[in-house]
């Protein structure tokens, strides 16, 4: 390297920053996090009530002045979908959605694909050019996650292993059910009973934590006041931390062969443990043709006992594999994937699972719990609604159906 | 003398060749001697999509007899389309119950006329043209199948189900729509202007044009443009469709760099 006087300031300064300097430097990046998580928070909102039908009139004036001043220069035609959108609107889908995954490590298909839909895109290239979206979003979230320590890869890869082979099985399973009727409907209400009891039972057990750690810390403040008076044994007893959340099927894994320690996720258990979660989750993803992050946080949450942020950042980790192989099928068997739409969503969605996953910081492990359920709840009525309601047009136009 | 005989020629030769080519000195035609014909041209006679496209205007243009009526009708090429019936199922849940396919028919079809249809031609006449303003008569040569896997053979009520549900799926998307009094003429000119939606089929378009007197179709006039990819459009959507794998492992790579990029970019920034 070349050693010109600036360069050599900037080596010092790099080697050995000051103290100001980096004070400045932080408080500068928390800056530009407080500015990004607010337009991120809004963009989420505003995204989710258009998802939601919930036709807010001033909403849609914004929306539609914002696509006559945008539209005319900033469009851009997509090779593969067939369609012409506005570049601003793609780059803000994924970023809400990019937020959302970074936060919750959930691959935002569910979200995304009906998003582009709703613009105009078909649902083919919709569906697979998301998934292409996803390997950006969760190398990048992944990326952010691991710098934080919240990846156990030991965890992800067997979690991966388990996810091919019951993945693959899946699919299987999928040519079976369909020769034998009805199939399209099991899965619909197995869909939405799943997703419906995976969101009762994480806001059930997250508020719960919410209202004991409430309780909690109204008892230490009162015991504060105790110790004045020497009851300090008694203090020392009750603000011991509880253990937030014991690990099930002990006794089941223990005598599993194959044990090994996961260290990132501070657990020892068989290998075989999360390998059949990751077969079970892959097996659910292929029939259900859902992302594996919905399911996979939960079980290794709840099942697997390890604390959500580990569990959010190996579920990102996994999914940039999962993610890869499903875009590359898509790419190969169906040519859906298009290539500048992927692009263009990974450019708001990496910038956003970035902001996601700081977000995600300063909150506790069940406050995210809250709002993960809280999100699986409403995507799960707006599913039941679908299926109940009656159609307001009986025949429609189908482009190939996607996975989702 | 000779001068006056070398302007008569010239002045029909300049007609005999307005007939061949129309131009915009068509009004220069003495009414009378030789009835001008109809004829019809699209302009630009090729659109290209590139990255930038966000749908094109086409004029259309032509001459026509004076004092005739004119209807065009612009339609893209015939196509397959796959269409889904909801139903219930359990009692309860509404569903995709059946899928059909529709072959045959237009994507995209724009009529013009000067006048209200009905008040040109006999209904019979205008089904028969396949330019009623109802574009029922666009389906008369559709063939309607099953698309589900065990191909179950599909009643013709069924079908007439499935071909009224395209025809009000393709008014509700604007890709078929009527355009009455939206030709103007001016003497043996007639002039429309059709505004291409960005995500209108691809492929050769025809125009037909009609001449219409006292219910009488007295010319008829066709004429084509095409809609083709073209520059990093055509680039990429051929590559995706001729070359996958590479195509998908570009994709790939491409997705995970700017992903990890993104990623440094940003934890180098945030300093933790």
């Amino acid at each position: 390297m070349i050693s010109t006087p600036e360069n050599m300031a900037a080596e010092i300064e790099r080697v050995s920053p000051t103290v100001d300097s980096k004070g400045a430097h932080k408080s500068r990046s928390r800056q530009l996090t407080r500015v990004l998580s607010g337009l991120a928070l809004t963009i989420v909102v505003l995204a989710i009530l258009r998802w939601a039908g919930v036709e807010v009139p001033f909403l849609s004036k914004a929306f539609a002045t914002f696509a006559n001043t945008f539209g005319t220069f900033s469009h851009i035609y997509l090779p593969v979908a067939g369609v012409s959108v506005n570049l601003l609107i793609l780059i803000g889908l994924g970023f809400g959605v990019g937020c959302l995954s970074g936060l919750f490590g959930v691959g935002g298909g569910f979200l995304m694909t009906p998003l582009l839909m709703m613009i105009g895109i078909p649902s083919a290239p919709a569906v697979a050019s998301d998934s292409c979206q996803i390997v950006g979003a969760s190398s990048s979230g992944a990326y952010a996650h691991m710098r934080m320590g919240n990846v156990d890869v030991k965890l992800g890869l067997t979690l991966l292993a388990g996810g091919i082979v019951g993945g693959t099985a899946g699919v299987q399973v999928v040519a079976m059910l369909r020769a034998l009727g009805n199939f399209d409907c099991w899965v619909k209400i197995t869909y939405v009973v799943v997703l419906g009891a995976i969101g009762v039972l994480m806001l059930r057990e997250s508020v719960s934590t919410l209202i004991k750690n409430w309780v909690f810390s109204i008892r230490q403040r009162t015991l504060l006041e105790l110790v004045d008076e020497g009851y300090v044994e008694l203090k020392a007893r009750l603000t011991a931390p509880e253990e937030v959340m014991h690990r099930p099927f002990r006794s089941l894994t223990d005598r599993l062969p194959g044990q090994t320690t996961f260290a990132k996720a501070g657990m020892q258990a068989s290998y075989i443990f999360p390998f059949a979660i990751g077969l079970l989750v892959g097996l659910l993803t292929a029939v259900m043709g859902v992302g594996g992050g919905f399911i996979l946080i939960p079980a290794m949450t709840y099942i697997l006992g390890v604390n959500t942020k580990i569990a959010v950042g190996t579920s990102l980790f996994q999914m940039v594999f999962t993610s890869i192989n499903v875009t590359f099928q898509q790419a190969v068997t169906n040519a859906t994937v298009d290539a500048p739409l992927a692009m263009l969503l990974l450019v708001g969605s990496a910038i956003g699972a970035q902001v996601g996953a700081r977000l995600g910081r300063p909150l506790k492990g069940h406050q995210l719990r809250i709002m993960l359920g809280l999100l699986v709840l409403a995507v799960t009525i707006k599913l039941l609604l679908e299926l109940i309601l009656p159609p307001a047009v009986w025949i429609t136009l189908a482009d190939v159906e996607g996975g989702h | 003398m000779t001068a006056i005989r070398t302007a008569i020629c010239a002045l029909f030769l300049a007609s005999l060749l307005l007939l061949v080519a129309p131009s915009v000195h068509a009004d220069l035609e003495t009414p009378g001697d030789v009835p001008t014909r109809l004829t019809v041209r699209p302009v630009p006679s090729a659109v290209d999509i590139d990255i930038n496209y966000g749908g094109a205007q086409v004029n259309i243009k032509g001459t026509a007899p004076r004092g005739a009526q004119v209807v065009v009708k612009i339609s893209s090429p015939p196509a397959s389309t796959v269409l889904s019936k909801k139903g219930r199922v359990l009692g309860f849940l509404w569903m995709t119950t059946e899928r059909a396919r529709v072959d045959n028919v237009p994507g995209l079809c724009a009529l013009y006329s000067s006048a209200p249809l009905q008040s040109l031609l006999s209904s019979d006449e205008l089904a028969r043209l396949q330019i009623d303003p109802t574009f029922a008569a666009l389906l008369n040569g559709a063939t309607v199948e099953s698309a589900a896997p065990d191909e179950t053979p599909i009643s013709p009520s069924d079908a007439q189900a499935y071909l009224q549900g395209l025809l009000n799926a393709r008014i509700e998307q604007g890709f078929y729509r009527l355009h009455e009094r939206d030709i103007s003429i001016q003497g043996t000119e007639w002039a429309t202007s059709l505004s291409l939606p960005a995500d209108a089929p691809i492929g050769s378009y025809e125009v037909t044009a009609y001449a219409i007197e006292d219910m009488q179709v007295v010319g008829k006039d066709t004429a084509s443009f095409s809609v083709e990819k073209s520059g990093v459009v055509d680039f990429l959507g051929t590559m995706a469709r001729n070359n996958a794998v590479a195509y998908g492992g570009l994709t790939i790579v491409v997705a995970v760099a700017a992903g990890l990029g993104v990623g440094r970019l940003f934890s180098g920034e945030g300093g933790h």
